[in-house]
């Protein structure tokens, strides 16, 4: 049973997580299962494959708040559809550039490549991105309404 | 409905004679003969109901000044749909957003007051810039859509670096703010005025803060949208605006600016918001007669006919957009130039699109470029 301390306990961030049904999934169940603890500020979606994650996605979620945001996907190689995750992995270089650009910053938006069923690596990744984000403070983009997107997400 | 019998008569809608004219020289009823802008008129008018709001047509109009610049009733169409879409969006009702909504949602997150924004790394490091100036080249959107659609190669960046050097060649240091957001044009085009004012305010607090009185863009809408939308909507914003090309004409005339010689053919390409918007045509013609040897050429349309690249403000974007395209590069392939010009970055992106997107071999041979990067590169040691 692993238990990571967070940086510090006075910021929460809101952090939004799309999950590929495969290999993300499973190892979120596992995570579960496991008893391998995350942060509970994560929010997760559900998806068939990273690869649908698209720009305007993305920064939809920075539009209404979200501090950061995880794409957990399948490694490269393995994707369920093939060529998902490497579109997507190529599309995001850009975006990250436009966050900067912005001034939030790039290193808000994370790709995760999770091996299938691997709950632990995973609680590892969330933990150690929400303690970047931490780091990073609240988006400065955030106009209040992440609150409500966030209280209407179902958790895990 | 009220509110829209006011804008009928404010935008002098009323005075529709239904002689087909605008439809006749409509840039959408060219390739789609749903589309009629006298229609929308007359369905705005004669339906007591929300139809008017509620046409999918609506949203296609790419708010060109084809039809009111031909109107002789006198119809202020651009600002009839405007006031209309301001409409539908209370109603909850938008355009289809392209690109998943990916600009739309830049623009909401630059309306964000306390944004720590990383907008000058491009400038390059061989021109002067300042913190403090009387004279502001303002950037706008150019550095967000290089990113956004570098797979385009639409350079959008080619503009304020071409300016930045233009303009002290004329002896001006320019100030450049970092606090600079978009101009607010797509917003107050779609209707979302509440965005548009958030955006307006944060780049009038911008241009204050670096002192200047007068303001210098290249971007079209840019320039429209602050020398007539501002004042409009914000009250007096403390400064002047002046289009590039209207300080490079003077300094052509007087002889303040000189080029390298050169053999390439070039066309020119009239953007919506410079030409038949903001009046402005004879400038960058003038710019360009002044280099020696350019060979350029004048498409079939041009001036106040200029056709439309089909941009709208990142809504319903479609068959229909991606001809008009094709037609405006034909058209421009015709001329037997090599290069096709344009002052207008959102033209640019649309232009590199359709080249990109449609299997255009053998057809559409020339490239596309950006106007004042192609005069700044021009410019003689």
């Amino acid at each position: 049973m692993t238990n990571i301390k967070p940086v510090s306990s006075d910021f929460e961030p809101k952090i939004l997580g799309f999950v590929c049904n495969w290999g993300a999934y499973s190892a979120l169940e596992m995570a579960g299962v496991e008893r391998y603890r995350y942060s509970s500020g994560v929010s997760f979606v559900r998806l068939m494959c990273i690869g649908r994650v698209h720009p305007g996605l993305i920064l939809k979620c920075f539009e209404l708040g979200a501090d950061g945001v995880m794409l957990l996907g399948c490694p490269s190689g393995s994707c369920h559809y093939e060529f998902g995750i490497d579109q997507t992995k190529q599309s995001m270089e850009s975006i990250k550039k436009l966050l900067d650009i912005l001034g939030l910053g790039g290193k808000r938006l994370r790709l995760v490549e999770v091996p299938a069923g691997d709950g632990k690596y995973l609680a590892q990744e969330i933990n150690r991105f929400t303690r970047r984000i931490q780091r990073m403070g609240a988006n400065p983009a955030n106009r209040g309404s992440v609150q409500s997107l966030f209280e209407q997400v179902p958790v895990g | 409905m009220d509110e829209k019998h006011k804008i009928i008569a404010e935008t002098k809608a009323y005075n529709c004679l239904d002689c087909g004219k605008c439809t006749a020289v409509c840039s959408v009823a060219r390739h789609d003969s749903t589309f009629s802008p006298r229609m929308l008129v007359y369905d705005a008018i004669h339906d007591s109901g929300e139809r008017a709001i509620k046409d999918d047509r609506l949203w296609e109009c790419l708010t060109c000044a084809a039809c009111e610049t031909i109107c002789t009733s006198g119809v202020q169409y651009g600002e009839f749909i405007r006031a209309l879409r301001f409409q539908a969006s209370q109603a909850g009702i938008s355009g289809r957003c392209t690109h998943g909504g990916a600009l739309q949602s830049m623009m909401h997150i630059m309306g964000a007051d306390q944004l720590n924004q990383n907008r000058l790394e491009w400038v390059p490091k061989k021109v002067k810039t300042a913190s403090t100036s009387d004279t502001l080249f303002f950037v706008g959107c150019a550095p967000y859509f290089d990113t956004f659609f570098e797979d385009l190669d639409a350079r959008t960046l080619d503009a304020p670096k071409g300016a930045i050097a233009l303009l002290n060649r004329l002896g001006i240091t320019p100030a450049i703010s970092p606090n600079e957001r978009c101009c607010g044009h797509d917003m107050l085009n779609s209707g979302d005025i509440e965005e548009f004012t958030r955006l307006a305010s944060q780049n009038i607090k911008a241009i204050s803060a670096t002192g200047a009185k007068r303001v210098v863009t290249s971007c079209p809408e840019g320039y429209h949208t602050l020398k007539v939308d501002y004042p409009r909507y914000m009250g007096d914003t403390g400064f002047e605006v002046v289009h590039l090309t209207e300080l490079l004409a003077e300094a052509v005339s007087s002889e303040q600016l000189n080029f390298k010689k050169t053999s390439k053919k070039v066309a020119y390409h009239d953007p919506c918001r410079l030409g038949r918007i903001s009046g402005i045509y004879d400038p960058p013609r003038q710019i360009l007669e002044a280099i020696p040897g350019l060979d350029v050429r004048e498409m079939a349309h041009h001036h106040s006919n200029a056709l439309c690249c089909g941009t709208q403000s990142w809504v319903n974007c479609g068959t229909i957009n991606k001809q008009m395209q094709m037609e405006l590069l034909g058209e421009a392939q015709a001329t037997g130039a090599d290069i096709l010009l344009t002052g207008c970055p959102k033209c640019q992106i649309h232009l590199k699109c359709a080249l990109n997107d449609i299997d255009s071999s053998g057809e559409i041979k020339l490239k596309v470029q950006d106007f004042t990067g192609f005069v700044a590169g021009a410019l003689s040691r």
